[in-house]
């Protein structure tokens, strides 16, 4: 990441930030702690998805409903 | 929605570990055998073209020598499967596009083989899940996220370097399709790629057939083309779903629906259960078709249930959906479920399309799109021969066409003023007022159309054999009415078949009971409900399904039913004389052309202001066409056949005042100015003051359109509403909670407005699509772009304003946010921008509750 990636990211996160009373410094402590707000919630549920992506994936043969059986 | 909250920290943690995050586990698309790699750019009258195909370098030409290339580079008919285009530049498609309409019939097979296979990738790519055009940028943003703005997601360079793809030439994206296409294809995606493969061998044919493949759409063409992209984006949008990943971040935008089963009914055979849901943001309600699971998000197991939402309430601050009709696999009380909605069925959707197609090819004068020659008095006589055949009453040129059966009977239309002439006010203030002076007296079927002369123009209209008629009305001017007078005039003193085709099945429920209010004999006319449902009230009316959809053996009858049902339906059996469309304006032109299978005229009667068809399909080959199939059918019809189309406006509202007729007419109706007879109705406060008729209430917004702040003011100012006196013509009373609704744009807003008003289970909270059709005495509406820092495309749609304003007969309050008009004053200029800033002064200038 160059140097204005990275600003652009964090004005990013401010501008989504706003209004929750979270700083994005303080972003990754909500993520770790056990707060139960919609935004520590959804914050949560995103880093998880992206540190533990499902691991293994049955190749998925189609169905008349068109879903994996 | 909080999916914000959740992309974020996938960016930052992307950002923190230096590689992209995944989105979807399964990747969008196959790898094909053979693929092109090509950039496209339009050059003067020409077009550079710079193509690779695997494992050679990269090679450029422009104009007919770069399809001569494509060609060496295997764009052709040769092999047994479609070649796959890869690019990254997103003018490509449309640049081959351009190049290939202009070599379309050259003399070099090679050439014209190259040039079809380029135009049939510019129709493919309008086909979300398709295998055989990749946009490479658009594919990885599907696939991962990075820890960038996502605004620089749109810029190949950046995929590059986060993907590690040094080669930035033709050669190079290659590479990066291998990169981002490992792993299984998403779960329901082989059936677009059945199409692709079957779309390719009729392109081939139509080659070697001599057929020229650049000529402009018919509109059975169109019709189809648009059907085949509405019906690949249903399946890209429910294949997404079955992604694991997708799935987790889909509890965020309320696709996904998680709870715990509260009670489980087993009956004989279908159950019923009562789902609690984690989250009041569930997108699903009351009429849609879900499928569940017990157990996680995670997989999606073989035991899987599907039902039907019965209700969705909101009781102790938590949205409760009643599931209806669970057959195998009901959960069990107590277990965890996630719900999605149904995906469509691969198989329904082929044999829709064959129905489709079936209808298209009777060949009527809507599905060719040959105008029928204005012949009035041609249809006359041709009816007038019919009638006698069936031994009925003789119309004379001379005289106002007779609707009896009996010579002898006086009943007329009276002769219907010129078009364009001023329309004389009625007699009376109501619709159904007295006989008019001259009109004929009442006593059959839809004699009261009489009494008005634009109404009885309507009926002149449709008798003297008008192939098509439409009906712009305003909000509020009887169109519901109408259609029903209209039909069952025609039915009982014309003897015709007629069949109604609504929008929605609450729509056909309602034109039913209007219906059993009009007709003497309820024998003469039917709804056509689903089988195996329960049959609604329609205050008489048979309901039939199956094989009891028939029309009445002698004489003239009526069949009631979705347009979705009427596309199912046989001409054989159930052609009709006259078929009226009722809210037509949100039909598309493409349905209309499928229904003219089924009679040679068309009514279609409805309110142009309002929110346009939805088309899930991308339409933007008939951007600049004036009948495209996507398009208002009323409007396209009228593009496309004028000289064939009787018009006649309705002028009056009867359900909104003065106020507010003066704010939405010019706004929304420019070219239908009309006026307001509504009756004097007002709401008076507490202290017995009236309130004004329009009225707004600025909140100061900080977190977007869910704002906490900006849904309390909408329950708070309904709340204050259901203290005041409602004054209408048949005394005061209080104001009822059935009296009540809070109008929104977003679906999310109404769950969470309804569960503020959960102890008022009578207002009536809903978004601009689910209250078209409706009124109340009293309206709260919050502004669509409350809570936006940018002017949305969809929160500037006009129709979704002019429902949202005109639901209203006594009052309607406006719930602003305090930034809106400096978002409105920063956005760039366009005509919805105009609009958006006209009603935003409009409502400013109301007074302040």
């Amino acid at each position: 990441m160059d140097g204005n990636e990275i600003r652009q990211l964090r004005g990013y996160a401010e501008r989504v930030l706003t209004g929750t009373g979270i700083g994005l410094d303080d972003a990754e402590a909500v993520i770790a702690g056990g707060d139960t707000s919609a935004v520590a919630v959804a914050l949560r549920a995103g880093w998880r998805c992206a540190a533990d992506p499902v691991p293994a994936l049955p190749a998925a043969p189609e169905s008349e409903q068109g879903g994996a059986r | 929605m909080s999916v914000e909250w959740f992309d974020l920290a996938q960016r930052l943690y992307a950002a923190r570990s230096g590689v992209p995050v995944q989105r979807l586990a399964y990747t969008p698309f196959r790898p094909a055998a053979v693929a092109l790699a090509v950039r496209a750019v339009p050059r003067g009258v020409a077009t550079t073209v710079t193509v690779s195909a695997a494992g050679t370098g990269e090679r450029a030409g422009s104009g007919r020598a770069a399809l001569l290339l494509l060609a060496e580079s295997g764009c052709g008919f040769g092999g047994p499967d479609p070649p796959m285009l890869l690019t990254d530049t997103p003018g490509t498609v449309a640049a081959l596009a351009v190049l290939a309409r202009r070599h379309a019939t050259d003399a070099d097979p090679r050439v014209g083989a190259a040039a079809a296979v380029c135009g049939w990738w510019a129709e493919r790519a309008a086909h979300p899940g398709t295998s055989v055009v990749v946009d490479l940028v658009a594919a990885s943003r599907a696939r991962y996220v990075l820890g960038t703005d996502p605004g620089t997601e749109h810029r190949a360079g950046v995929w590059r370097r986060w993907l590690g793809v040094t080669d930035d030439s033709c050669t190079g994206l290659h590479e990066w399709a291998a990169k981002i296409g490992h792993g299984p294809l998403l779960p329901m995606l082989a059936s677009v790629h059945d199409d692709d493969r079957y779309s390719f061998g009729r392109r081939r044919d139509a080659l070697l057939a001599g057929y020229d493949w650049s000529r402009p759409d018919t509109p059975a063409v169109a019709a189809l083309g648009l059907r085949s992209r509405c019906e690949s984006a249903e399946l890209w949008e429910a294949a997404l779903l079955h992604d694991p990943l997708w799935r987790h971040r889909a509890v965020h935008t309320g696709h996904v629906t998680l709870g715990t089963v509260a009670t489980s009914t087993a009956p004989a055979r279908r159950r019923g259960a009562a789902v609690v849901c984690d989250r009041l943001d569930s997108r699903l309600r009351a009429g849609a078709q879900v499928c569940g699971w017990a157990g996680s998000l995670d997989t999606v197991p073989y035991d899987r249930f599907h039902a039907e939402v019965r209700a969705a309430d909101v009781a102790a601050g938590r949205l409760v959906l009643e599931l209806s009709g669970i057959g195998a696999h009901a959960p069990a009380a107590g277990a965890a479920v996630c719900l999605i909605p149904q995906p469509p069925s691969p198989h329904t959707l082929r044999a829709t399309r064959q129905r489709y197609r079936a209808l298209y090819g009777q060949r009527s004068w809507l599905s060719t799109g040959h105008t029928p020659a204005p012949r009035r008095a041609a249809r006359r006589a041709a009816r007038r021969a019919d009638r006698r055949r069936r031994g009925l009453t003789q119309l004379t040129p001379e005289a106002p066409p007779q609707l009896s059966r009996k010579a002898s009977d006086p009943m007329r239309i009276r002769t219907p003023a010129r078009p364009g002439a001023p329309t004389p006010r009625p007699a009376s203030p109501a619709p159904a007022a007295a006989p008019a002076p001259g009109a004929v007296g009442a006593g059959w079927p839809g004699s009261e159309l009489l009494r008005d002369p634009v109404l009885a123009r309507t009926l002149f209209s449709v008798w003297s054999g008008d192939p098509a008629v439409v009906v712009p009305s305003p909000p509020g001017a009887g169109k519901t009415r109408l259609v029903g007078l209209l039909a069952a005039a025609l039915a009982h003193r014309a003897d015709l078949r007629v069949s109604i085709s609504a929008q929605t099945r609450a729509q056909a429920v309602e034109l039913a009971r209007r219906l059993s209010a009009v007709l003497p004999d309820h024998g003469r006319a039917a709804l056509i409900w689903k089988n195996n449902t329960p049959a609604p009230d329609t205050g008489g009316i048979p309901v039939v399904s199956g094989a009891a959809v028939r029309w009445p053996r002698s004489g003239g009858g009526i069949l009631i039913a979705t347009t979705a049902r009427w596309l199912y339906a046989d001409p054989a059996t159930l052609a009709a004389d006259v078929i009226v469309v009722d809210e037509a304006w949100q039909m598309t032109y493409a349905d209309l052309g499928a229904l003219g299978a089924l009679a040679p005229q068309i009514v279609c009667v409805g309110d142009p202001g309002q929110i346009d068809p939805v088309v899930t399909g991308d339409a933007s080959r008939w951007a600049a066409s004036t009948t495209g199939p996507h398009l208002p059918a009323p409007v396209a019809l009228l593009a496309a056949h004028r000289s064939a189309v009787g018009v006649v406006r309705l002028r009056h509202t009867w359900r909104l005042g003065a106020a507010s007729t003066a704010l939405v007419a010019p706004l929304f109706y420019p070219d239908l100015p009309f006026t307001s007879r509504r009756p004097p109705e007002h709401l008076s406060d507490r202290s017995g003051a009236v309130v004004p008729e329009l009225a707004h209430r600025a909140v100061t917004v900080t977190a977007g359109h869910t704002d906490p702040a900006l849904l309390g003011a909408c329950a708070e100012r309904a709340r204050e509403l259901l203290t005041a006196t409602l004054t209408t013509g048949r005394g005061a009373l209080p104001v009822a909670a059935a009296d009540l609704a809070v109008v929104v744009a977003h679906v999310t807003q109404a769950a969470a407005i309804r569960a503020l008003l959960a102890d008022q289970p009578d207002v009536l909270v809903g978004t601009a699509n689910t209250l078209q059709g409706l009124e109340r005495a009293a309206v709260v509406v919050l502004h669509p772009l409350a809570g936006y820092r940018t002017a949305e495309s969809f929160a500037l749609d006009a129709g979704r304003a002019c429902v949202m304003l005109s639901r209203h007969r006594a009052h309607a309050t406006v719930v602003t946010d305090t930034a809106t008009p400096a978002v409105l004053t920063a956005a760039e200029d366009g005509p919805r921008l105009s609009a958006g800033k006209r009603l935003m002064d409009a409502v400013l200038t109301t007074a302040t509750v």
